[in-house]
Order: structure tokens, then C-alpha cells, then sequence
């Protein structure tokens, strides 16, 4: 009797475990499914992005990152200016007298 | 059932459905790793979309990249010759204030009586013959028409371009220096302070420039 029913937990303890194994087929085959339908898409909408782009078409979103991109840019490049203006004022106050004597010499002995 | 089947059924349960957690964790992991690849595949695709897109469309970018840090060149030489034309401006201003100081006598580096003889010489030089009339501003004019200070520029005319006649006119708007024509009013020769200002702009503006660092 005690054989008997060991014998049945096994078989069910089996049958669980093949359930297992099936499930976890299922999981990595749906990651498959998923992984395939996921490059796939991609791969269609680069394809689809990219001929648009040929037809000059769907392009804003570059078009407007690159300005972004070139505006900061542009910033740095004008920042630098001011800078080099403001060293330009002050080289220019602090050598002022200097060159008035120069005008003022060349005025007089002209 | 006895104490020994017992612990036989639940150490048989037990490993069981450990080995199931197990198969289950290790399916779990490895569908994770194949999204995982996946994602990292479309992120290549999509860089490699992106690649071909600016590809194709690198005119446009490059006009926009033209466009704007042109602009951006543009604004920052002009912002550079505002700087170098104010700093030259102050200093000729300056030269001027100055000057006027010294047509003032005001200032003792300069004897101004012998610069503006000197400049009415030149004047006179400049359009020869033998009558000259000249005009100044008002101080000047009142210096140069006092016997003492006449006879001095009418010496000074005379040995360097022999007997001269000399005619004092009404004074003119001038910061100093003067304005020497002949008799006739064929030939006018102007030798004022300003004058000699904006001729000395034109001539070392860019030296100035230099002095002042905004070359």
C-alpha cells in the first residue's frame, strides 16, 4: 500500500516536472518570438526611415537635433568673441594714454 | 504509513520542485539575455539608420552648420571691430580734448605760439607768392593781430619765404592751428589743429590700433 502510493507522488512529481520544462521552453521560445519580431520591426523601419530620407521626407527631427546641436556651438564660438572684447577694452583703457601721446605727438610734430 | 515513507515522499517533493524552480529561473535568464541581445541589435540598427539618414541628407545639415556658425562668426567680428573702432575713437577724442588744452595754453609740453608759427609757415610755404591772409580761431586771432606777436610771424615769414604781406582775417571756428589763403582766394591751405587730427587718423590708425591692442 505504502509502495503504491510513493509510486503515484512520483509519477505526479514527473508529471510536474515535464509541465516545467515545457514552460520554460515556452518562455525562451516567446523571447525568441519577441527578440525576431523586435530586430524585424526595426530593421523595417530603418528601411522605411531611410527612403523617406531620400525623398527629403521625415527629416525634422534630425534636422532640428542637428541645429541644436550647431546653436550650442555657436554659443561657445560667441562667448569666446565677448571674451576676446572684453580683454580688448581693457587692454585698450589701460594703453589709452599711451596712444593719446602718440596722436598728440604726431599732431604737433606732423 | 511509517515515519520513513514519509521522509522519503517529502525529500522527494522537495527535490523535485526545486529542479523546477530551477528550469523555470534558468528559462527566465535566458530569455532576459535574448531580449537583451535583441535591444542591443535594434540599437544597432537604429545607429546604423541614423548613419545612413545624415548620410543622405549632409547637404542640408551643412547648410544649417553654415548657416548658424556663420552667423555666430559674423556677430563675434563684428562685436571685435565695434571694440577696435570705439577704443580708436576715444583715443583720437581724447587727442583732441587734449589739444584743445593746448591751443589753450593750457598745457606746458607743447609751446602752442611756436607750433601755430610753425603751421602758418608751412601754410604760406605750401601756397607761395607774396600776400597771404590768414585766419584763426578767437584766441589765436587776437595773439596774431597784437603788433608784438605780428611782427614776429612776419619775421619768421620773411626769412623763410623773403618780404611777405600779412593780413590777420576775422577768426573762424577752429580748435587752434589756421587757415592761410593768398590775396587772390585761388589757393587755401588749412592747417588747423582738426585738420591735422583726422590726417594724422588716416595716416597711423591702424599703429594706434596696435598701441591700444585692438589690431
Amino acid at each position: 500500500m505504502e509502495v503504491e502510493r510513493v509510486i503515484s507522488i512520483s509519477e505526479r512529481l514527473q508529471d510536474l516536472l515535464k509541465n516545467a520544462e515545457k514552460e520554460a521552453d515556452d518562455v525562451v521560445a516567446r523571447a525568441h518570438e519577441q527578440a525576431e519580431r523586435m530586430v524585424s520591426e526595426a530593421k523595417v523601419e530603418a528601411e522605411k526611415k531611410i527612403q523617406l530620407a531620400r525623398l527629403g521626407q521625415g527629416i525634422d527631427e534630425y534636422l532640428k537635433e542637428e541645429k541644436k546641436k550647431v546653436t550650442r556651438e555657436a554659443k561657445k564660438i560667441l562667448k569666446e568673441f565677448r571674451n576676446r572684447s572684453e580683454t580688448s577694452k581693457r587692454t585698450a583703457e589701460e594703453k589709452l594714454q599711451q596712444a593719446v601721446e602718440l596722436i598728440v605727438n604726431e599732431v604737433v610734430a606732423g | 504509513m511509517n515515519q520513513s515513507t514519509v521522509e522519503v515522499e517529502a525529500r522527494l517533493i522537495e527535490r523535485i520542485v526545486e529542479r523546477r524552480n530551477t528550469l523555470l529561473a534558468n528559462a527566465e535568464t535566458e530569455a532576459e539575455n535574448i531580449l537583451k541581445a535583441a535591444e542591443e541589435e535594434v540599437r544597432k540598427i537604429t545607429e546604423e539608420r541614423d548613419q545612413q539618414i545624415l548620410g543622405v541628407i549632409g547637404s542640408e545639415l551643412r547648410a544649417i552648420r553654415d548657416r548658424i556658425l556663420g552667423k555666430a562668426n559674423v556677430e563675434g567680428k563684428k562685436m571685435l571691430v565695434e571694440v577696435r573702432e570705439q577704443a580708436i575713437s576715444r583715443g583720437f577724442d581724447e587727442a583732441e580734448k587734449r589739444l584743445i588744452r593746448i591751443a589753450a595754453g593750457e598745457d606746458d609740453s607743447v609751446d602752442y605760439w611756436g607750433l601755430l608759427n610753425r603751421l602758418i609757415v608751412e601754410a604760406c610755404s605750401q601756397i607761395g607768392g607774396g600776400e597771404f591772409l590768414i585766419s584763426a580761431n578767437e584766441r589765436d586771432t587776437k595773439l596774431l593781430k597784437s603788433p608784438a606777436r605780428a611782427r614776429e610771424v612776419k619775421k619768421l615769414l620773411n626769412k623763410t619765404l623773403g618780404d611777405v604781406d600779412l593780413v590777420v582775417e576775422e577768426p573762424r571756428e577752429c580748435l587752434g592751428g589756421t587757415v592761410v589763403r593768398n590775396r587772390e582766394g585761388t589757393k587755401m591751405f588749412y592747417n588747423t589743429l582738426e585738420g591735422k587730427l583726422l590726417s594724422v587718423r588716416r595716416r597711423i590708425e591702424a599703429e594706434i590700433a596696435e598701441v591700444l591692442g585692438v589690431s
